[in-house]
Order: C-alpha cells, then structure tokens, then sequence
C-alpha cells in the first residue's frame, strides 16, 4: 500500500470541505457574529488550503528522482499488515469482550494472541497472558477500585 | 516562605511519597532503556495510576518517570548502539565507540552525572524563574493568553517541525479533533453526529494513551527490524564511576553549562522537548571542540553537552506549563492533562492559590535528579539483564496496560475507542511524515485559543482590534505574525536565488 502526499493532500482537502460545511451552520452567540462555528471554520479553511498546497506541491515536485522510495513510501508488506491488524483487533475485542465474558478472559485472550503473534512460543505466551492478565486485575480493579467486568470469571474472586 | 517550604517538605518527604517517586524512577529507568519506548511512552502509560493518586504523588511520579527515562536512554545507546530514548540518537555513536574501546564508566558517567547535573541546574532555573514569571504573567488578559497559545503553537509548527507544512496540518488535525464537544459559548454539541459519547469532547487522557503508546506500539509491529540483528551488546561490568568525576568536571564543565543553559532554554520553547535540545547542543559541541585534536576528548564534550541539554530541557519545559498552562513539550502535555484531571489548571494563580504544591513539584524536581546517580549507576550494572528483557513479550503487556489506562479515566469503553482510533491516527502520521507533537500540543492549548479569542471579541464587540488593545498582547501578535511569515520569507528568498542563478547561467 502506497500512499502519496498528493493523495493525503486530497484527503485532508475533502475533510475540510465537510469540516468547514458543518461549521457554518453552527450557531452564533446571540447578537455577535461569531460563534460556535467561528474556530472550526478558520481551522478547516486553513486546513484546506495546506491540504491543497501539499498536494500541488507534491505534484510540482514530482521527478524521477524524488520518486525513490523513501521510508514512508515504502509499501507495506503481508506481514506487516497481519501485524498491524492484529494490534487493532486486540481494543476491539476488548470493547466487544469484555462486557460479555468479563475482563480477565477477555485479558488473557488479548495479551495471549498478541504474544503469539509478536514474540511466539505458546506455552510463554499463555504463561505472560495468564500472569499479565492476574496482575493487572488485582492492581487496578482491587488496588485502584476501577470496575472491570467480572461476568464469567475473576481472579480477584478467586483470592477472595 | 519558609512556611510555604515546610509545608510542601511536608508534603514530599512521607513514606508514600518517597516510594511512588523510587517506583516511579524504576519504571522510568526501565521504560527508557527498552529500545524503541520513549520517556513520553513512560509519562503516557503512567497516567491512569496516577489517577488514584494525589497531585503531589501523581505529579512526583511523571517528573520522576520522565527524567529517569531521558537517562536511561543512554544505556542501550552505549551497549548496543541503540538509542533507548529519540533524545540520545545525536551522540549514540561517540557513546558505543567509547563503551566498546573500555571507557564505560567515563562514557556513560558523563551520561549520568550530567544528566543529573543538567537537570538540577534547569531546577534551579524553574525555580527562580518561575514564579517571577507568574508575577509577571499575572496581569494578562485574555488577549495575551491567546497569542501566547497561538505563539507556543507556531513555535512547534514553525521552527521545530522537520517539514512546517505537515507541522501546520497535524497541528491543524488537533485542533480540529479539540473541537469535538460542547461549544461552552453557545452549548452547541459541535461534530457529534448524535453519538451523546462525543458530546463531552475527545478525552485528553485516551488520546495521549493512543498517540503515544498504541501508536507505538503498532510501529513496532508494523517495522521491518523487529527481527533485525542487534550489535554484539558490550560488557556493562563497570565500576569507578565516581572516580571520574572529578576529571568530567575539570575538563567539561564549559560543555555542560552550556549545554544546560541550551537545553533549559530549547526545553522552555514549546514543541521542542529533550530531542531537538540535544541535537541542538550536539551541533553546537562540535564546531566549540575544532581545536581538540583528541577524539575522545571530542566524544566526551559532545556527550556532556548533550546529556545536560537533554534532561535540562525537561526542568525547561515546565515553566511555560506551571506559568502559562502551555507544555514545552510532550511529556508535559502529559502533565498538563494529569493536572486538569486533578482539577488543577496552571496559570499564575496556582503560585497564589496553591504555593505548597508548587514549591513540591520543585522539590520532586531536586529529588529525582538526586536520585538519579545512584539509581542510574544500578540500571548501568543491571543493564545486562534489562536489555534481556524480550520487547514483543513487552508490547503484548503494553497493548493492555493502553487499553485499561484508557477504560480507567470514565470507566467508558467508548474512550478504548478513542485510544485505538488516535493511536492508529498517530501511526499514520509518522508514517507519512507528519509530526505527532503539534497535534497533542493543539489538543491541549485549542480551548485555550478558541476561549481567549472569543472572550477577547466579545470585549470588542466583536471587533479584531480587542486581539490587540494590550502592549503585550501587540509585541506577542508581532513576535506570532513574525514567525508566521519566516516559512514565506525563505520561500521567496530561496526563488529568489534561484532565478538569479539561472540567469547567471
């Protein structure tokens, strides 16, 4: 996947056009003529303009030579992208999870499928899960009193 | 005073105090030796602890954590060639030459001791600066604080960002993202789409969480060296530290007050931070040591120099955060959210209203920076076995600690949501070169901008000229516009000379 300044300029040129719509049908302060929509029409202006600049720019200075690829225009590979996605699943999962089966097993699933994938082993991997998902439930929901879902199962209920 | 003083002694120097502050140095040393976690990382991860805390802890534990960590950045950069920390990349070389030719303890004793040194010194600085600043800053209006924000913010974009145009669009990304929420001129729930989640804005604390550990940690995952070769790490047996000391000082001492005023000074700038610091007093060690012809005599004053600007910058940033309620830098964003989470805002009238909590922060200040050498000589030693540490096992139990800090602020899984959503923000941000800084510094100092202009036209009856009717408020507009305008000048002036050399030729 590549991605060029003038596709980004273009992007952020199309958020600031919907940015800057929203904003002018916010309110005014009653009797002024500024208002609620005021700094989010002066942002998504300005941000337009550069989004814009950076495309045209991008464009301008396209040559042969400024085309080789550098560190950021380098296209993501299979492996990469496996990785990323699974880092992002592991909040989602959470979100979804940890209301219907409680935080510790939601934990352990997390900590486990990210350990797999990134460090491998799956004896250590379960090991850190199961440890990494006790520890931070007794230090946060017994310690610090923050209301993780119990549901299913809790290690705290467990040491009593 | 003296009152005052004993009051915030008081304050300090309990049990609970002192262990959250040896803790916390722990955590940081550890946090900033990991290669690829940042001392920003550290503060950021910190924050959902120091939730449960008071301020003086909370705040004890950030400072602690943070200067710890700018240090122990220097570890893996001697050991491994490895930078722990972005702030130790300018002198990594001079350090792992030093390291592997036997000279550890006078390489990374020059580390500790003027990173300790430096930041004492920057102590000193916040202490007698800042509060005659808050003298001073007492008599702005809102006109001022507005260009103040709106100079801090310039100041990130303008002359510390690598590309000011993409500084200029992350800088904007934030300040968009800050008008999410409630307008408290109109109570208008601006950009909510009807989800009532939004109605109370982005929270502060799952966007630092996401943007500066998830985002990490999906870099890491997402990079290319994770299963890279690491250099052959050199032995960390090393003792007679102290015995250098006496030769460090005798023979850099001009190094490391420069070094420290630099970094003092960069640290107060906002957006700039221990990175552009170093970098900064590197550049400037250099061309001082032309005459010396030892390259280790060389190495050592690069060293000094940037060690000291480094952890001054920390001691630097705070001013404008404590006096003005601008951070000078990332970490102190940080701060800045775990102050209002206290109910805490920085401005002048904490001098006033809450001295002892002041003169406590300046304290912590002094104490971590004491602590620092002994516990910086045990990391040394231990280091071995720190670097052992397997960083995917880490960014496992990282991915965790983000997702419950950011769950831990409103017990809301809706700020999980906010967190992965800036964090993967973030990443693509620094993929694409885009700087992460300007968006958090714009997230914090937005209500700051919007509040004071629209309060500065109300006064005006909604005339631009109540942006100006203040002597400080027209030399602030003038020192912004200026600053604005520097990006146009060299534009035009490198066409300029351009065009002339085409017609020369």
């Amino acid at each position: 996947m590549r991605l060029s300044d003038t596709v980004i300029g273009c992007g952020l040129f199309a958020v600031s056009v919907i940015a800057f719509q929203l904003a002018s049908s916010f309110p005014s302060v009653p009797g002024m003529r500024f208002g609620a929509g005021t700094f989010p029409l002066v942002i998504s202006a300005v941000l337009g303009a550069c989004g814009l600049f950076l495309a045209v720019s991008s464009i301008l200075q396209r040559s042969p030579r400024t085309q080789s690829a550098t560190p950021s225009d380098a296209p993501w590979r299979l492996n990469e992208v496996a990785n990323l996605l699974i880092v992002m699943a592991a909040p989602l999962f959470y979100i979804f999870a940890a209301s219907r089966v409680g935080f510790f097993l939601t934990s352990v699933v997390v900590v486990f499928m990210l350990s797999i994938r990134l460090w491998g082993g799956l004896l250590r991997s379960a090991v850190l899960a199961l440890v990494c998902a006790s520890l931070t439930e007794v230090i946060f929901g017994g310690m610090f009193g923050v209301p993780l879902p119990k549901v299913l199962f809790s290690i705290r209920e467990l040491l009593g | 005073m003296m009152e005052i003083l004993s009051q915030s002694a008081g304050l300090v120097f309990t049990p609970y105090v002192m262990a959250v502050i040896l803790a916390a140095s722990i955590f940081g040393l550890f946090v900033g030796a990991i290669p690829g976690l940042s001392a920003t990382m550290a503060a950021a991860l910190l924050v959902p602890v120091t939730f449960f805390m008071d301020p003086v802890p909370a705040l004890g534990a950030i400072i602690a954590t943070s200067a710890m960590a700018l240090f122990a950045g220097d570890i893996p950069a001697a050991l491994l060639r490895m930078p722990g920390t972005p702030s130790s990349a300018a002198y990594v070389d001079d350090l792992h030459r030093l390291t592997r030719e036997g000279k550890i303890a006078r390489a990374l004793g020059a580390c500790l001791l003027f990173s300790a040194s430096g930041g004492l010194i920057a102590s000193v600085i916040l202490i007698l600066g800042a509060p005659l600043l808050a003298r001073f800053a007492a008599n702005f209006s809102s006109d001022e604080y507005f260009w103040l924000a709106c100079l801090g913010l310039s100041c990130a974009v303008i002359i510390f960002a690598h590309s000011p145009l993409k500084g200029l669009i992350s800088l904007l990304i934030g300040l968009l993202i800050a008008t999410i929420g409630t307008d408290l001129s109109t109570g208008y729930a601006r950009y909510t789409f009807g989800y009532t989640n939004l109605i109370g804005g982005i929270g502060f604390i799952p966007a630092v969480i996401g943007m500066f550990a998830f985002a990490e940690i999906l870099k890491y995952a997402t990079s290319t060296d994770t299963t890279a070769t690491r250099e052959p790490m050199v032995n960390s047996k090393a003792g007679g530290f102290f015995a250098e000391t006496i030769f460090l000082f005798r023979n850099f001492w001009r190094n490391h007050l420069r070094g420290s005023f630099i970094g003092t000074v960069t640290g107060v700038l906002p957006g700039a931070g221990g990175g552009v610091a170093t970098w900064i007093s590197y550049a400037i060690s250099l061309r001082f040591a032309g005459k010396s012809k030892d390259p280790d005599i060389r190495a050592l004053g690069s060293i000094t120099e940037a060690s000291s600007a480094n952890n001054s910058s920390l001691g630097g940033a705070w001013i404008p955060t404590l006096v003005f309620g601008i951070p000078g830098d990332a970490i102190t964003a940080v701060v800045l959210g775990v102050l209002l989470v206290h109910g805490i805002t920085p401005g002048p009238q904490v001098f006033v209203r809450t001295p002892e909590l002041v003169y406590s922060l300046f304290i912590i200040f002094i104490l971590a920076n004491l602590l620092m050498i002994p516990l910086g000589i045990l990391a040394i030693r231990w280091a071995g076995v720190i670097l052992r540490v397997p960083r995917a096992a880490l960014m496992s139990v990282i991915v965790l600690i983000a997702i419950i800090g950011a769950f831990a602020v409103n017990n809301a899984l809706f700020d999980v949501g906010v967190m992965l959503s800036l964090g993967f923000l973030a990443f693509l941000m620094q993929k694409y070169g885009f700087p992460v800084a300007p968006t958090i510094l714009a997230l914090v100092l937005a209500p700051i901008v919007e509040q004071n202009f629209l309060m500065s036209l109300m006064k005006a009856r909604g005339s631009l000229t109540g942006l100006v009717d203040r002597p400080v408020a027209i030399i602030l507009a003038i020192m912004t516009i200026s600053m604005w305008l520097m990006p146009v000048y060299g534009y035009f002036r490198r066409y300029i000379i351009e065009r002339r050399k085409q017609s020369m030729h």
